[in-house]
C-alpha cells in the first residue's frame, strides 16, 4: 500500500508501432517519489518514442500510462495537460528554451501557466537561478548562453513547478564532457533535494551513472535481465 | 568541396515545387485564390473603365454600323428645313445621311420603372425608318409585321428585345413614359431584331419613325445627322472630301466631327474618374504581392534543410536564386490565370457600378458587355508574373544566402529581414515623398490634369511606411510583454513580436497598406460627403425642385419642356420658376458646360457658395456679352481665373463672357461656367430644361402644391427640399459604390493575409508548439498566444494604416483630387468610422487568429523534440 502511494509513474504493456515496425513493444516499469532512474540503450531502441509517449507528445498503441495514479492513455487532453501541468517537466538534449524570452523569464513561464502571484514567481525565479549559478545571467537571451548554461537554465525551468518527476532526453548530449559532468551532478542534487523523481533517457553510461536504477533497453524491449540496481 | 551541378527549372517544379503545393494545398489554393482577386479586381476595373468608354458609342450605330462623320447644330438642333441644304451641299457625293432625335423615356408604371433600375430611362430614336427598312428588314429575312402602320403614328414605337425582356413587354404592350416631363402613352409595335454583324443592341433602346417623333414632340429639328460613306477602296477618299465640303458649307454654323470624337471626349472627360478607380483596384493587388513575399519567405524558413542540401550537392547560390524566382513566377502563372476568371466574374459587377458612375456625372452611355481581349489576358499574366517576382526579391535573395547543410543552425529563428530594418530609407522615402507634393500635375491634353506627382508621393509613403511601421511591431511586441507579466499567452505573444521574423514583418505590411489605402479614401469619401452636403444646403433654396422623370443629373438626360414650366410659373402659389440648362461647349480644347441660371434671383432667392465673391461689375471691362460665373474646376481646366474673358461659339456668333466671380460646383467635374438664363437662350434657341426650382408665396403650404404639381403633371418628379436631398445623397452614394467595394476588397485581402501569415509561422513553430505542450499549456492558451500575435499584427497595421490613412488622405483632398477634379473639398475625418473600422478589423483578426490557431492545432501532431 504503501508503495503503491509513493510510486509516482507506473508503465505496463506499453506498445507503440510505425506502420510494421514495432517501437515499443509491452513496456512494463515503475519510479517510486524521488528516485532516479536510468533507460539506456543504442539509438534506435525507441528511447525517444518512449520518452515522447510520457510526454504526451505520442499516443501508444495499447498500455498504461499511469501518472499519480491516473491513467493517461485515453483520458481527454485537456484533462491529461492539467494533471502534466508542473508535475511532469521535461529536459531535452537540445535544451528547447523559448527563444524570444528571456533567461529568468524562460524559468518563470511554467509558474506563470499556474497562475502563481508575481511575488512567489519572484522569489522561487531567483532561488532556482541561484542554485543554477545563472543569476547574473538572468536577464539574458537564449542566444546569449553557452550550451552549459541553455540546459542550467533547462533544468531551472523542469523545476520551478517542483514537478513530481522530471523526464530527461540525452541531458548531456550536446555538451562536452567537462559539461555533462556539472548538469549531472546539478541534475541529481536539485532533484532530490526537491524530492522529484527523475527518469533519463541516455545512450550514455556516463549519464546513468549516479542514477538508483538503469533499465536496459534494446529493439523497443526493456532487459529484465538487465536492470540494474545502483543502490538499494 | 562538392562539385558545381545545375538543376533544370522544370525539375525544380516537378520534384520539389509542386510536391510541396500538394501536400500545403489549403495554403497554396488559399494564396492563389486571394492573388487571382487581385488581379482580377483590376482586371474588372480595367475592364469596366473600357465598357464605359466604349458606351459612349453613338446608339444608332447598333442599328446601321458605326457613322463615319456626325453633324450637329451648336444651337438646339438642325432645323428639318435644313436637311435638304446639307443634302444639296453635298452635290451628289455618295453618303447616306440619317438625322436623328435622341430623347429619354421613363416609364411612369412603377414595376416597369424599377425593373428598368439601371439605366433608369430608355433611349428612343426617331430615324427615318424608310430609309433603315431595308437594315431592320433584311436580318435573317424576319421583317417587322406592321412596319408601315407604324410610319408617321406618333403612338408606335419598336423596342430591343433585351428591353422586351427586361420589363416584360411584348408586342401590342402599352407603355406610358414622361417624354420632355409630359406624360404620354405609347404601344409597342414591334420587338428589334438583333444584327449579328454589329454590335449588340443597347439595352434600353427603343425606336419610333422619325416624323412620328417630330410630330409627337412638336419639334421642327432633329438633334443631329449622321453620314454613312459606302464601303470601297475610295471610301477614305469620299470621307475626306465630305468632311471638307461640310466644314467649307456650314462652318461656323454646323459643328463637323467623327463619332470617334465624341467617344474620345467622353474618354477623355472621364480619365481622371477612371485613372482613380485604377489606382484604387491596385490596393487588392498590392497586398496580394505582400502575400507572394510572405508565402515565398514562408516556403524559404520550411524548406531551409531542402535548400542546404541542394547547396551541399553543389548548386550554388545563384542558382538557387533563380530556382527560387521560378517558383515565383509559377505563382505569377496561377495568378494571371485565376485573375481573368476572378476579373470576368467581378466585371458583371463593376461595370454597372462604373456606367452608373459615368451616367450621373458625366454622360448618357449606353451599358456595353464588359469583353476580355488578348491585351488583358497578356497583362493578367505580366502582372501576376512580374509582380511575383518583384514580390519574391527578398526571400529569393534569403533562399540563395542559406549556407550548405553541414553549416546550418538548427533551431535557429527566422531573420528579420534587412531592409525593414534602414530606418533611413524609410525616412528618405517618407521626406522625398512629401516634397514630390511640391510638383504641379502632368497635363497631357488641355483639360487634363493627372497629378503624377500625388500619385508618387503616395507610393513613396506606402513603401517608406511599410519600413516604418515594422519598427512599430517592436514597440506593441515590447508594450504586450510588459503587459503580460502575469499572463502566458500575452507574455510569449509579445515578446515574438518585439522579435519580429519576416514574416511578422510582411503581414504587417499587408495590413498598413491596405488599412491605409482604405482609410483614406474613407477621409475622402467622408469630406466629399461633408462637402456636398453643404453646397447642397446653400443651394437647394427653393421650396420645391422639377425634374423630367427619370432625370439622374447627366445633361444628356431626359429633359422638360419650358411650357410646362410656364405653366407652373403661371400658378398663384408660385412667387418664381429658375430654371437650369447647360450645353456643352469648347474653349481652347477643353469641353465644359455652359449653363444658365436666373441671375436676377441671385442674392434674393437663389444662392450661390462663392469661393471668390463676384466682383463690382464696374470692374469689368468695356466689351463683353455676358458676365459668368465659373466653378473651381473650370478655372482649374481651363487655365482661366477671376476677372478673364473668355470667347465661346454659339449659333449666334462668338461670345465674350467675363468671369465675374467663382463658385463651388460639387455636380459636374468637367467645368461649369454660368450665365444669365435669357443669355443662353438667346445664343442658343433652346425651350427645354434638366432642373427647375420653384419658390413658393408667403404661407403656401409646400406639401398641398406638390401634391397638386404631380397629379397635374404625372411626367415630371417634383421633390422637396429634403426629398432632393436625400435623392442627391443617394447618387453620391451610388458614385462611391465601386470606392467602397474595392476598399472591402482590400480589406478582405489584409484579412486573409493574416490568416495565411499565422499558419506560416504556426506551421514553422512546430517545435516550439512542442515545448509548449510539454511546459503545459493547453490548446486554448496556445490558441490565445496566436490570436495576441495576429491581434498585435493587426493593432500595429491599423494605428499605423490609420495614420497613413490620414496623411494619403489629405494628399487625395489637398493634391490628387483638387488637380484631377478640380474640387476644393473640406477635411473631415470621419473618427467614427475610423474608430468602428479599427474595432470591427482588431476584434476579427483577434477571432480569426485564435479560429486559426485552434483549427491548426485541432490537426496538428506533435513534432519529437
Amino acid at each position: 500500500m504503501q508503495d503503491k502511494a509513493n510510486t509516482v509513474l507506473r508503465v505496463e504493456g506499453l506498445s507503440k508501432a510505425y506502420g510494421n515496425q514495432q517501437v515499443l513493444n509491452n513496456l512494463a516499469f515503475s519510479i517510486k517519489r524521488a528516485e532516479r532512474v536510468a533507460i539506456v540503450g543504442p539509438s534506435g531502441s525507441g528511447k525517444s518514442t518512449m520518452l515522447n509517449c510520457l510526454a504526451g507528445l505520442e499516443t501508444p498503441d495499447s498500455g498504461r500510462i499511469e501518472f499519480l495514479g491516473r491513467d493517461l492513455v485515453g483520458m481527454p487532453e485537456a484533462e491529461v495537460t492539467e494533471l502534466r501541468r508542473g508535475n511532469l517537466t521535461s529536459v531535452f538534449q537540445f535544451f528547447h528554451l523559448l527563444p524570444t524570452l528571456q533567461a529568468r523569464e524562460n524559468v518563470e513561464f511554467p509558474l506563470l501557466l499556474e497562475n502563481a502571484s508575481r511575488s512567489e514567481r519572484k522569489e522561487k525565479v531567483g532561488e532556482l537561478l541561484e542554485e543554477v549559478g545563472l543569476t547574473h545571467r538572468s536577464r539574458a537571451w537564449p542566444s546569449e548562453l553557452s550550451g552549459g548554461e541553455m540546459q542550467r537554465l533547462a533544468i531551472a525551468r523542469a523545476l520551478i513547478t517542483e514537478p513530481a518527476m522530471i523526464l530527461a532526453d540525452e541531458p548531456t548530449g550536446s555538451l562536452d564532457a567537462k559539461n555533462s559532468e556539472r548538469i549531472l551532478e546539478l541534475l541529481s542534487k536539485l532533484a532530490e533535494r526537491h524530492g522529484t523523481a527523475l527518469l533519463i533517457v541516455t545512450h550514455d553510461p556516463v549519464a546513468s551513472a549516479d542514477c538508483d536504477r538503469i533499465l536496459h533497453m534494446l529493439d523497443g524491449k526493456l532487459d529484465e535481465g538487465a536492470v540494474e540496481a545502483q543502490t538499494s | 568541396m562538392p562539385g558545381r551541378h545545375s538543376i533544370s527549372v522544370l525539375t525544380f517544379w516537378r520534384k520539389f515545387t509542386l510536391r510541396h503545393f500538394r501536400e500545403d494545398w489549403f495554403q497554396t489554393l488559399l494564396l492563389m485564390l486571394i492573388l487571382g482577386l487581385g488581379v482580377g479586381t483590376f482586371l474588372s476595373i480595367r475592364m469596366a473603365n473600357r465598357a464605359a468608354v466604349e458606351g459612349f458609342r453613338l446608339f444608332t450605330d447598333s442599328l446601321k454600323g458605326a457613322s463615319d462623320l456626325i453633324i450637329e447644330s451648336q444651337g438646339d438642333g438642325i432645323p428639318v428645313s435644313r436637311l435638304a441644304e446639307i443634302r444639296d451641299s453635298l452635290e451628289g457625293t455618295p453618303a447616306n445621311l440619317y438625322p436623328v432625335i435622341e430623347v429619354a423615356l421613363y416609364p411612369l408604371d412603377n414595376d416597369i420603372s424599377a425593373r428598368l433600375n439601371n439605366p433608369s430611362t430608355i433611349r428612343l430614336l426617331g430615324l427615318d425608318l424608310v430609309q433603315l427598312q431595308s437594315l431592320i428588314t433584311t436580318s435573317d429575312g424576319d421583317e417587322i409585321s406592321d412596319f408601315w402602320d407604324m410610319l408617321d403614328n406618333p403612338r408606335h414605337l419598336l423596342i430591343s428585345e433585351s428591353l422586351a425582356t427586361s420589363l416584360g413587354l411584348s408586342k401590342g404592350s402599352q407603355l406610358d413614359v414622361s417624354i420632355t416631363g409630359k406624360k404620354r402613352t405609347f404601344e409597342v409595335t414591334g420587338i428589334l431584331p438583333e444584327f449579328q454583324d454589329r454590335t449588340p443592341l443597347p439595352e434600353n433602346l427603343a425606336v419610333m419613325d422619325l416624323p412620328a417623333l417630330l410630330n409627337a414632340l412638336g419639334r421642327g429639328s432633329v438633334d443631329r445627322v449622321e453620314v454613312l460613306v459606302p464601303e470601297g477602296s475610295r471610301k477614305s477618299e469620299l470621307l475626306a472630301k465630305i468632311n471638307d465640303t461640310l466644314i467649307k458649307a456650314f462652318d461656323g454654323d454646323l459643328l463637323i466631327g467623327s463619332p470617334t470624337d465624341k467617344r474620345m471626349e467622353g474618354a477623355s472627360m472621364t480619365t481622371a474618374f477612371r485613372l482613380n478607380l485604377t489606382v484604387l483596384s491596385l490596393i487588392a493587388l498590392l497586398v496580394g504581392l505582400f502575400l507572394i513575399a510572405q508565402t515565398l519567405d514562408a516556403t524559404v524558413s520550411r524548406r531551409r534543410k531542402e535548400i542546404a542540401t541542394l547547396r551541399s550537392l553543389g548548386i550554388g547560390p545563384r542558382e538557387i536564386y533563380r530556382l527560387w524566382l521560378s517558383e515565383a513566377v509559377l505563382y505569377g502563372l496561377a495568378a494571371g490565370a485565376l485573375g481573368i476568371l476572378v476579373g470576368y466574374g467581378l466585371s458583371a459587377f463593376t461595370v454597372e457600378a462604373v456606367t452608373t458612375t459615368v451616367r450621373s456625372l458625366y454622360k448618357e452611355t449606353s451599358q456595353t458587355a464588359a469583353s476580355i481581349n488578348l491585351t488583358d489576358i497578356i497583362l493578367s499574366f505580366s502582372i501576376g508574373i512580374i509582380g511575383s517576382l518583384v514580390a519574391a526579391y527578398l526571400p529569393a535573395r534569403d533562399a540563395a544566402s542559406t549556407p550548405p547543410a553541414q553549416f546550418l543552425r538548427l533551431g535557429k529563428r527566422i531573420p528579420p529581414f534587412p531592409l525593414f530594418e534602414r530606418t533611413r530609407i524609410a525616412f528618405t522615402m517618407l521626406v522625398v515623398g512629401a516634397l514630390l507634393l511640391l510638383l504641379p500635375p502632368w497635363n497631357p491634353e488641355p483639360g487634363t490634369n493627372i497629378p503624377a506627382a500625388g500619385y508618387a508621393t503616395a507610393f513613396l509613403w506606402l513603401t517608406g511606411g511599410t519600413l516604418a511601421a515594422a519598427f512599430g511591431l517592436k514597440i506593441v511586441g515590447w508594450l504586450m510583454h510588459r503587459a503580460g507579466g502575469n499572463n502566458a499567452p500575452l507574455l510569449l505573444a509579445g515578446s515574438r513580436l518585439a522579435q519580429p521574423t519576416s514574416r511578422h514583418q510582411l503581414a504587417l505590411a499587408g495590413f498598413f497598406v491596405a488599412i491605409g489605402m482604405a482609410s483614406a479614401m474613407t477621409f475622402l469619401i467622408s469630406s466629399f460627403e461633408h462637402t456636398v452636403t453643404q453646397w447642397l444646403q446653400q443651394r437647394l433654396k427653393a421650396d420645391l425642385f422639377v425634374s423630367s422623370a427619370g432625370f439622374q443629373g447627366s445633361d444628356s438626360g431626359p429633359k422638360m419642356s419650358g411650357e410646362l414650366l410656364d405653366q407652373i410659373e403661371q400658378l398663384d402659389e408660385v412667387r418664381s420658376v429658375d430654371r437650369f440648362r447647360s450645353k456643352e461647349v469648347e474653349y481652347s480644347g477643353v469641353l465644359f458646360s455652359l449653363a444658365g441660371i436666373r441671375f436676377d434671383l441671385l442674392g434674393k432667392d437663389q444662392e450661390l457658395l462663392w469661393l471668390n465673391e463676384p466682383l463690382p461689375v464696374t470692374n469689368a471691362p468695356s466689351s463683353f456679352d455676358a458676365v459668368g460665373y465659373a466653378n473651381e474646376n473650370f478655372t482649374r481646366r481651363t487655365g482661366t481665373g477671376l476677372g478673364d474673358i473668355i470667347d465661346v461659339s454659339t449659333p449666334q456668333g462668338t461670345k465674350s463672357i467675363w468671369i465675374g466671380g467663382i463658385h463651388a460646383d460639387y455636380a459636374r467635374d468637367n467645368g461649369l461656367l454660368l450665365v444669365d438664363l435669357p443669355k443662353l437662350e438667346g445664343w442658343f434657341g433652346f425651350n427645354d430644361y434638366e432642373t427647375a426650382s420653384v419658390f413658393l408665396e408667403e404661407g403656401v403650404p409646400i406639401d398641398t402644391l406638390q401634391i397638386k404639381l404631380r397629379e397635374a403633371y404625372p411626367g415630371l418628379t417634383i421633390r422637396n427640399n429634403s426629398e432632393l436631398m436625400e435623392t442627391a445623397l443617394f447618387i453620391f452614394k451610388q458614385t462611391f459604390s465601386v470606392t467602397k467595394a474595392l476598399q472591402m476588397i482590400g480589406l478582405l485581402v489584409a484579412l486573409a493575409g493574416l490568416i495565411l501569415s499565422l499558419l506560416s509561422l504556426l506551421r514553422e513553430s512546430g517545435r516550439e508548439l512542442s515545448l509548449q505542450k510539454t511546459l503545459g499549456m493547453n490548446r486554448h492558451e496556445i490558441a490565445t498566444t496566436t490570436a495576441f500575435e495576429g491581434c498585435g499584427v493587426a493593432v500595429i497595421g491599423m494605428v499605423s494604416g490609420l495614420f497613413l490613412g490620414g496623411m494619403l488622405g489629405l494628399v487625395l483632398i489637398y493634391v490628387i483630387n483638387r488637380q484631377s477634379f478640380g474640387w476644393t473639398l473640406q477635411a473631415v475625418y470621419p473618427f467614427l468610422d475610423s474608430v468602428l473600422l479599427a474595432v470591427a478589423v482588431v476584434l476579427l483578426a483577434l477571432t480569426i487568429s485564435y479560429a486559426t490557431g485552434r483549427l491548426y492545432l485541432r490537426k496538428w501532431r506533435p513534432e519529437l523534440i
